[in-house]
């Protein structure tokens, strides 16, 4: 699964630290996911949709056949 | 995550292991001749390391560090320390069964045991890094 997790959160000058407190998760966990060796839950997929407030496929991109 | 004092934590319990069941084998002739003090002398054992368990456990829940991700990396952990030690203990038990080898059964036990705990920290440690 792609994101673009890195840009959007660029885009809000926010920190990996900051949107880790935010989101109750740890800073491993948001470089996990924007270097895409980690896959969040949909219910952490979805709270990172509502941070940045768009919509999921917005920052995650499923494609198929992908493990 | 607690990477080095993890690593530090797997080398004491492979220390520790290797220790207790030497020490064991040599203490369990003596001490088989005075049951009880046999008996207390594991479960104070068994008490003292669930102590210990707990305390760190509780101390990681503490630091706020646990998520899901971190959830993942320990189930993935478990699944390799369970089969480490089920395939050991299934080994062991195969060879108390169907050879006449003599093997120092307590030794071997505690071994897994440990050697378990170990293989867990190990496959915490190699998916963090992975995941």
């Amino acid at each position: 699964m792609d994101n673009e997790l890195k840009v959007w959160r660029a885009k809000r000058d926010v920190t990996q630290g900051e949107l880790a407190d935010e989101l109750d998760v740890s800073r491993q966990t948001i470089n996990a996911i924007e270097r895409g060796r980690y896959d969040p839950s949909l219910e952490l997929a979805f709270e990172l949709a509502d941070f940045f407030d768009c919509a999921i496929e917005d920052v995650f991109e499923y494609e198929e056949g992908e493990e | 995550m607690w990477s080095r004092e993890k690593r530090l934590l797997t080398v004491v319990l492979l220390v520790a292991g290797v220790v207790l069941g030497i020490g064991l084998e040599a203490l369990a002739d003596p001490l088989e001749e005075q049951n009880l003090a046999w008996v207390a002398l594991l479960v104070g054992l068994v008490v003292f390391g669930g102590a210990v368990g707990h305390w760190g456990s509780r101390r990681f829940e503490e630091s706020g560090e646990i998520d899901e991700r971190f959830r993942e990396i320990e189930r993935r952990a478990s699944r390799w320390s369970h089969g480490a030690l089920t395939v050991g203990v299934g080994l062991l038990a195969l060879v108390l069964l169907v050879s006449w080898v003599e093997v120092p059964v307590a030794a071997l036990l505690w071994a897994l045991l440990v050697g378990s705990v170990a293989v867990h920290e190990l496959s915490v440690e190699y998916y963090s890094r992975r995941m």
